[in-house]
């Protein structure tokens, strides 16, 4: 049945509505991160003026280079301390938690379900109700044992993560070892296999994008953790970037050379490895929410 | 394709000679299936229960750290839930009002946002690239980010301001009427089009075609489309993101330190901030073990009753409306 | 089968690449958090190239302390901290006594890292404790008692300010040596040729300030005032909005924030209420940028807003000499620093602000932080860091009336007479004065926005106020 010309319009109309909600929506998204790159790119002189241009005079890329020069702000060596305590979290958490899901997954055992709701409710945790008697634990038994202290070291930052790794992980991983059909186990099992075997053989190969997902998810946790290192850490060259950050923030200006423009910089870069881990990873990430929202 | 578990079936063999075999078969399961999840239960009791004991012994006494703690019973929920801590009501205040504008809105919006990617515009995989990475961004960069957007003499927003003709732009950190609000606009940036917004798209794009052309064929449009068909279809995903979004809102304080320290004149002293100063730098460890539980009991509470809400509006498939 | 073979070798790279960085972090992981040195290592700043000058090395005797045993010195950063870190070079080389310095961040973190340290054993052995701060941490035990060093090395303190020492003991007895000190936040950092256009004759000279009221003030701030189309294009004057800066205005007026015994407020004296009104009405008459996001924040704003010729006067301290400073202003306009003024009660207000140097109590080498201590108070290594900028003089006769500072600091002489006659820090009896401090910033901040009245915000202030006052001494 041929369309009425008149009843095209409203859906061009419509079509073209969405269209413009949709550039505006990502406007109003990227926004904030233009002006903070604009901001960036400027020189010290261009940063406090009114009105603000959106494209600097003369791209400063050198800010980029100056933070990492800063008297007082110790910027490479807070993004080194950030890349080994993630990557030695990230590490544990993958490692951890596949034991873990495993054990879920493919033995039986008493009271096996009863930890797993015990461990679904851990997801909603609030870490409020824990992180004092960690902080005494953290600095008390290491007293103890060895002589000293863990209170301002990255133990408490790295070590939970060795054991279990979040709940999330432990999760995503079950109900991923889950879907995979027995048939390849009992083959193995037949032909000799032990548990650790199976893992190793057979299921992890198969599980590599489950991994590669709770990786990323464990990467940007750890990335962007500013709770446990502000309570853990007062030493400033031990931070990892997030309260680096905040302490650049907080210190005082040498008032020749205004700060905020470096400041912007020092906040891309702490996006940056963000980014980046997204756009390469980018089908992982969106299987992964997808798998806790939809089956959670 | 045999459906049981292979030791069953081994189990289930009638040759003697396994017999002993089948019992250490059983057992080793068991066995094994502990082994592979102790690293999980040490951590579990180690990071999670224990401590949570712990915390709620503390919160009976009051505790300094270097001190030993003293058994004062209800002493501390008294001095919090009575007032005399007179900042413990007004943070649950802005929190709470933080949680109530954030959740609301930032669901709906996310739920906009998924709809917007489902229209199957050209583009779309760029949009939600684009919408999704805030939601990447660390709180504390956003943060900064934001906090110089805000500045009132140069930052972006009084300048857009000023380029449609107000003046001088509110202070907005430092006046106490705005600086909430300030930070919920950060907060919304931050979570709206991440990990809420894909859930749902997920969810749209699990709403079988099937439905949506019936229901065309009798003549609903597209609003009737979307209220009759796809919403009540979605329930369980506006419920997963309805419990953690509380959740998650209810949790903010890495806002408060980086943007506003808490004030102006305590209008962004949220509930965590207060216990995090109650703890490390007041050290009243027993105080704040004490606020700690009361959190949970709240957060436990609210995810209770939510539970319990769902079942008269989720609608999960397979099931009847109930 | 291959697969295998190189998976595990992917594996295994994976984690050996990832427990080398771990292993460097167990290593550095020990309580002191070492860093490498390199980032430790100030700057080329202004201060060390003038102290190598004019410190000839003693030859190096062998360290007292065994190697492995660190000392350390901790500050709140920031120009402190490169101060320290001069100091503990300098030190080393006269003496071959190592201290490290460790920042435990800007106040207020710095007072509770300090507290947390102390009850996990690991505080530095020489802590910068001031006078806001000081009486706290004796009172909790964190600092020991100097008076049995100073009396087994025989030191003598003849030459000190007694009204120094006594702001840095407890019950009579020593905490703590009167590193640096100021009259509190009574400068006035002003722009001569900014002031000398709005029709007011003043000098380089501090002392042509001598004579100006708070009404004089006020109406500089509003001829100083340039605004176009709305928006300021030069301020007048910033005061601050701190317990330092506005207990300032306080004490000009005759008024306080709490009575002498530190017990009770003194907010409703009609004194009170008409020197927190003249701050207000500089802030609502838009005489001054707005105040910052927190100290640190409006510090910096009023610093760059000054130095670039758009600030004509500001509130401010000894340091002011040096921040901006010359270093900024290059001569682009003449300034100095002066008093702020006089007020209804005809005097200044004034709190005797002291920065001072402690051994904690829990430090195992007592004797060798005594002698840091003690030789951070001598005027050789006094002089050359304050007149390289930013430090403040101890407060002994011989570092106060030295002819370096007075010839060659713009402003020292006037900031003397003010140090020798101001009158003492007010502490609340139960020495919380960081918390107090901290709600004083905190509670007024709709009255300077405009949002509120002064008559609206005390009640709510006042009993926040009250309730520090009224916890106990410890918890």
């Amino acid at each position: 049945m041929p369309e009425q010309v008149h009843e095209r319009w409203p859906r061009y109309a419509a079509r073209g509505l969405l269209y413009a909600l949709a550039t505006l929506g990502a406007i109003l998204f990227m926004g904030p991160f233009l002006f903070a790159i604009s901001g960036s790119l400027k020189s010290a002189a261009e940063i406090h003026v009114f009105p603000p241009s959106l494209l600097p005079a003369e791209p400063a890329f050198g800010n980029y280079a100056r933070v990492f020069d800063l008297p007082g702000v110790y910027f490479a060596r807070w993004y080194l301390n950030s890349l080994i305590i993630t990557c030695a979290s990230v590490l544990g958490t993958v490692v951890s938690a596949c034991a873990a899901a495993y054990g879920f997954s493919r033995f039986r055992w008493r009271l096996r379900d009863f930890f797993f709701i015990v461990l679904l409710s851990t997801l909603v945790l609030p870490e409020e109700v824990v992180i004092i008697p960690k902080f005494l634990l953290f600095h008390y038994l290491p007293l103890a044992l060895f002589g000293h202290t863990w209170i301002d070291t990255w133990w408490p930052l790295i070590l939970p993560s060795w054991f279990g790794g979040g709940a999330f992980s432990v999760f995503l991983l079950r109900q991923f070892f889950l879907q995979v059909p027995r048939d390849l186990d009992e083959a193995a099992v037949i032909d000799g296999a032990n548990s650790w075997q199976i893992l190793w053989q057979i299921l992890l190969p198969l599980a590599q994008p489950a991994l590669a997902t709770v990786a990323i998810f464990s990467f940007l946790t750890h990335w962007n953790d500013f709770f446990h290192p502000l309570i853990y850490l007062s030493s400033v060259e031990s931070f990892p970037l997030s309260v680096g950050l905040r302490w650049f923030q907080q210190a005082a200006n040498d008032p020749s050379e205004p700060r905020d423009h470096l400041l912007m910089a020092a906040s891309m870069l702490m996006v940056l490895p963000c980014v980046l881990i997204f756009f390469t990873m980018q089908r992982y990430f969106v299987r992964g929410i997808v798998m806790s929202g939809i089956k959670g | 394709m045999p459906s049981q578990p292979l030791t069953d079936r081994l189990r289930s063999a009638p040759a003697p000679a396994h017999r002993r075999a089948a019992l250490s078969l059983r057992a080793r399961e068991e066995l094994a299936g502990w082994l592979w999840t102790s690293p999980w239960l040490i951590g579990f009791f180690l990071f999670v229960f224990g401590p949570m004991v712990a915390s709620l012994y503390l919160s009976f006494t009051k505790y300094a750290i270097g001190s030993t703690p003293q058994f004062i019973g209800l002493g501390n929920f008294v001095r919090a839930l009575s007032g005399k801590d007179d900042l413990f009501w007004p943070s649950m205040g802005r929190t709470v009002e933080y949680a109530l504008v954030m959740v609301p809105i930032g669901i709906g919006l996310s739920l906009l946002a998924a709809t917007l990617l489902n229209q199957g515009l050209k583009g779309t995989a760029v949009y939600r690239t684009l919408f999704f990475l805030p939601s990447l961004t660390p709180v504390v960069a956003a943060a900064v980010i934001w906090r110089w957007l805000y500045q009132p003499d140069f930052g972006a927003i009084n300048w857009l301001l000023w380029e449609l003709g107000v003046d001088e732009g509110p202070r907005w950190l430092t006046t106490p009427g705005t600086a909430l609000p300030s930070l919920m606009l950060i907060g919304l940036w931050t979570t709206v089009g991440g990990g809420a917004m894909v859930i749902f798209l997920a969810g749209l794009q699990s709403v079988p075609r099937e439905l949506l052309d019936a229901a065309a064929i009798d003549g609903a449009n597209a609003w009737q489309r979307f209220r009759n068909v796809t919403l009540p279809l979605i329930t369980p995903t506006i419920f997963f993101n309805l419990v953690i979004g509380i959740i998650a809102a209810l949790k903010v304080f890495a806002l408060a330190v980086l943007a506003t320290q808490g004030g102006p004149n305590y209008a962004t002293w949220f509930f965590n901030l207060h216990l995090y100063n109650t703890a490390f730098q007041f050290f009243e460890m027993g105080y704040a073990s004490a606020l700690a539980w009361i959190f949970f009991l709240l957060v436990v509470s609210l995810t209770y009753l939510n539970v319990r809400w769902s079942r008269s509006w989720v609608h999960y498939e397979g099931g009847e409306r109930a | 089968m291959m697969t295998t073979i190189t998976r595990r070798r992917f594996v295994v790279g994976i984690c050996l690449a990832v427990a080398m960085p771990v292993l460097q972090a167990c290593r550095q992981a020990p309580p002191s958090a070492s860093p490498p040195g390199a980032s430790t290592t100030p700057q080329a700043t202004a201060a060390s190239g003038a102290t190598a000058g004019l410190i000839a090395p003693v030859t190096t005797t062998a360290p007292v302390v065994s190697s492995g045993v660190e000392l350390q010195v901790s500050t709140r950063g920031g120009t402190d901290g490169d101060i320290m870190e001069t100091s503990v070079a300098t030190f080393l080389a006269q003496t071959g006594i190592k201290f490290k310095h460790v920042s435990y961040g800007p106040e207020p973190d710095y007072w509770s890292k300090v507290q947390a340290l102390h009850a996990t054993g690991q505080v530095a052995d020489v802590v910068w404790a001031s006078t806001g701060n000081l009486h706290n941490f004796a009172n909790r035990g964190i600092l020991a008692e100097l008076d049995p060093l100073i009396a087994a090395d025989k030191y003598d303190l003849s030459d000190y300010v007694k009204a120094g020492l006594d702001s840095m003991s407890l019950n009579g007895k020593l905490y703590g040596m009167p590193w640096g000190g100021h009259p509190g936040n009574g400068g006035l950092l002003y722009n001569v040729d900014l002031l000398n256009a709005a029709g007011f004759k003043v000098t380089e000279d501090p002392d042509s300030l001598q004579d100006w009221t708070y009404e004089t003030l006020r109406d500089a701030a509003a001829k100083t005032t340039k605004t176009t189309g709305g928006r300021a294009d030069v301020f007048g004057y910033s005061p601050g909005t701190d317990f330092l800066s506005l207990n300032n205005v306080l004490g000009a007026y005759g008024a306080r924030f709490m009575t002498p015994d530190g017990k009770s407020l003194a907010m409703d004296t009609p004194e009170f209420l008409n020197a927190m009104r003249w701050v207000r009405d500089i802030f609502v008459s838009k005489l001054s940028p707005a105040p910052g996001a927190d100290a640190t924040a409006t510090s910096n704003t009023n610093n760059e807003l000054f130095g670039s010729s758009k600030l004509a006067m500001l509130q401010t301290q000894y340091a002011g000499m040096f921040s901006p400073g010359e270093k900024v202003i290059q001569g682009k306009f003449k300034w100095n620093v002066g008093l702020q003024p006089k007020g209804p009660a005809n005097k200044r207000g004034t709190a005797l602000t002291i920065n001072g140097m402690t051994v904690a109590a829990l430090s195992k080498h007592k004797d060798e932080a005594w002698q840091f201590v003690k030789w951070l108070m001598e005027p050789e290594n006094q002089v050359p860091i304050i007149l390289a900028g930013g430090s403040r003089p101890a407060l002994r006769t011989k570092v106060l009336n030295d002819p370096r500072l007075m010839n060659g600091l713009k402003a020292h002489k006037v900031f003397v007479k003010a140090i020798l006659e101001a009158e003492p820090w007010q502490m609340p009896a139960n020495f919380r004065w960081p918390e107090f401090n901290s709600v004083v910033s905190q509670v007024f901040g709709g009255v300077w926005t405009g949002t509120e009245t002064l008559e609206q915000a005390l009640p709510q202030a006042k009993q926040k106020l009250q309730d520090v006052l009224a916890k106990p001494a410890i918890d």
